[in-house]
């Protein structure tokens, strides 16, 4: 009888132990949210952050000196005033959101890194394949010489701005409208292909080239030539 | 006799429809040929863009100043509104297309609506960033999983044509992996110009027209072979002989130089006709195993550049891959890194030899520079760095401004949820000139 009594005294006393730490804890959360607002006279990092944002959106243009004085408060004032928000000089959590500073570090969204990519191993086989199209039986040069001219015309602004829109248009060249460059491209032309990607380029400069035995258009022949190799002249 | 006639005109009869089918079928083969290359560059454009994407994606979470977010964020908005355009060409009609169709709309609109409010003067809320943080984590699976396509469509050589129209077995499976586990992984409901650096930070070629005068004498064919020569060794050369001759900005004479050592092929040297100075070297072969450390390399690289005359060089970049490394080197002057006279070295893993050489950037902006003193200190132009970025090393580099002309900038390198980043502020006026993402692969380093 005495035992059961003891039982439900421990657990009630227990209980109650449990009910107000849990309260206290509540109480000590709320006001460190509280406490977490900044206005005049707050200092530390949290500071320097406030005031490098607002300098950097225009708002203020005093000291990065961690100490929220009266240029801050002005300038969080007109920020305030600016982005719809209660205009009251302190920040608190929306003023902070609104800035894009968290006050507590805790609860942020997860950034996922982007390693291990190889980004551009994708593009290095397709100037590969367009050079192994292109240039087969030509030395090793005319093969990085080709794959150069690919890549500036990248750069060029008559040209489109990716390297498969550069070799995917309509008339450009020949291994490309006739198949050619489906074919699987050997090691001499996956190196040559990096080795331009790498910025080799022996033409320095070309964005044309042509067979003069089969070229067709009278304008090429007008072309600065840069250089000759093998069988085919680089121009700009 | 009829008969004959008759025979004779049946066979003309089907002479001219066997040309006619071949005709036809030759077209046919035109066109083929010709949608296939549509749907290549479509898909290309597409993983190039959604690449371009999320490195832009990422940047934003490490940009400190507005006028760099603004053409960020605009910059995701056409590249998201191309990509978009992109899928759309490609001859997939599954609705699980759909998700990531409306992923990248969603991104553009998103992006658009960020760029206005950046225009009016408001800053980015912390639930506007982490919306792109998300944003970036799907960016970061749909190439993932783009690329992983792009090498399945390379190594089993698979053409669009066909993915549309047969469907035979294995196609009828690539194209399920394509609908079903590549595109519907993209499960999102909320919500410049492609930099082509490739090879280390501001190392574009000069695509300048105007034709540059080095100092020194005029040297003749011979000359030329003779410092291709010594500038390789006397000792790895066989044989010189006479190659192209480049006409480009620097006039210059080539050279073919057979090596002793047969598995790194002949080398293509080019000797500048003025001053008789090794602008390039280009070599067929490459080494087969990988000896060196790169720390190896990069000293011994150092003391070849020493011993031709170009001292105060310092690394700024290496890639590493087939038993080679390729090293960037810039100048150095009082402690400022100058991008602009920039060397490229190839060296050999194996044996230390180098075979590859490229100074055409150097030639043309190496010249004596007065460096002003900066009006920012460091401190100042620390705290002008976005608080993300948690800075590991930083210095004073000059680097080329967009419209010509150079820059001198304060460069922070530092970390941000396990990417790396290089920003640059702008040493005077503390503008953000530029911010660099470097991406490890296989090969080395990556910079975007």
């Amino acid at each position: 009888m005495v035992g059961r009594w003891r039982l439900t005294v421990i657990t009630i006393l227990l209980t109650f132990v449990i009910c107000i730490g849990l309260i206290l804890e509540d109480v000590r959360r709320n006001v460190e949210v509280a406490e977490a607002a900044l206005y005049w006279g707050s200092q530390g990092g949290k500071v320097y952050e406030v005031q490098q944002k607002l300098k950097q959106w225009g708002y203020y243009d005093g000291p990065i000196d961690g100490i929220y004085g009266a240029q801050t408060f002005e300038a969080v004032k007109k920020f305030q005033a600016k982005n719809g928000l209660k205009v009251d000089g302190v920040v608190g959590n929306q003023t902070a959101a609104a800035l894009g500073i968290v006050l507590d570090d805790s609860g942020r969204q997860d950034y996922e890194p982007s390693r291990g990519g190889g980004a551009n191993e994708g593009d290095i086989y397709l100037l590969a394949r367009a050079v192994h199209g292109e240039a087969r039986g030509e030395p090793y040069i005319g093969k990085v010489a080709v794959a150069a001219v690919i890549l500036n015309r990248v750069k060029d602004p008559r040209f489109p701005n990716t390297i498969a829109g550069v070799i995917y248009q309509p008339g450009a060249f020949t291994a490309v409208s006739d198949g050619q460059i489906n074919l699987t491209p050997d090691e001499e032309s996956l190196r040559a292909a990096r080795d331009a990607m790498n910025g080799w380029d022996p033409t320095y400069g070309a964005v044309y080239y042509y067979n003069p035995a089969k070229a067709t258009s009278d304008w090429i022949w007008s072309r600065p030539v840069h250089i000759v190799i093998g069988k085919h002249r680089f121009a700009t | 006799m009829s008969r004959w006639i008759i025979t004779g005109i049946l066979l003309v009869a089907l002479i001219i429809t066997g040309i006619w089918g071949y005709n036809q079928y030759l077209e046919n083969q035109q066109y083929k040929i010709r949608t296939d290359n549509l749907y290549q560059k479509s898909f290309y454009e597409l993983v190039g863009y959604v690449g371009n994407i999320e490195t832009r994606l990422s940047k934003v979470m490490v940009s400190g100043d507005r006028g760099q977010s603004l053409e960020i964020l605009s910059d995701i908005w056409r590249q998201s509104d191309a990509a978009g355009i992109s899928l759309g060409q490609l001859p997939l009609g599954h609705i699980s297309l759909n998700k990531t169709s409306k992923f990248l709309n969603q991104l553009s609109d998103y992006c658009y609506y960020l760029t206005r409010k950046t225009g009016d003067g408001r800053t980015l809320s912390i639930d506007e960033i982490n919306n792109l943080k998300e944003l970036h984590s799907s960016c970061v699976q749909l190439h993932n999983e783009l690329m992983q396509l792009q090498n399945d469509i390379n190594a089993k050589t698979i053409s669009w044509t066909e993915i549309r129209e047969k469907g035979s077995k294995s196609l009828r499976e690539v194209s399920k992996d394509i609908v079903t586990e590549r595109f519907t992984k993209i499960e999102q409901s909320t919500i410049e110009y492609p930099t082509l650096i490739y090879d280390g930070p501001f190392s574009e070629t000069l695509l300048q027209r105007e034709k540059v005068d080095l100092p020194g004498d005029t040297i003749d064919q011979n000359k030329a072979m003779e410092i291709a020569t010594e500038f390789i060794g006397k000792n790895r050369v066989k044989k010189a002989s006479p190659g192209p001759e480049g006409n480009g900005n620097i006039p210059a004479w080539g050279v073919y130089l057979e090596l002793n050592d047969e598995k790194y092929g002949s080398f293509y040297v080019m000797v500048s006709k003025k001053g008789g100075k090794v602008i390039t070297v280009v070599s067929q072969g490459g080494p087969q195993q990988t000896r060196l450390t790169l720390k190896q390399a990069k000293e011994k690289a150092r003391e070849f550049l020493e011993e031709k005359g170009y001292s105060n060089m310092i690394p700024t970049y290496e890639q590493q891959y087939d038993g080679m490394a390729v090293i960037n080197f810039a100048y150095e002057q009082d402690g400022v890194v100058i991008y602009p006279d920039l060397i490229k070295v190839k060296i050999s893993l194996e044996d230390g030899g180098i075979f590859g050489f490229e100074a055409m950037n150097y030639m043309i902006a190496h010249k004596d520079r007065k460096l002003e003193k900066p009006s920012l200190s460091m401190e100042e132009a620390r705290l002008l760095v976005s608080p993300n970025l948690k800075i590991n090393s930083e210095r004073l580099a000059l680097i080329p401004g967009d419209g010509g002309g150079e820059i001198l900038c304060y460069e922070f390198k530092g970390e941000y949820g396990g990417d790396i980043f290089i920003v640059y502020i702008n040493a005077n006026t503390g503008k953000e000139e530029n911010i660099l993402k470097i991406i490890d692969t296989s090969n080395g380093s990556l910079v975007l």
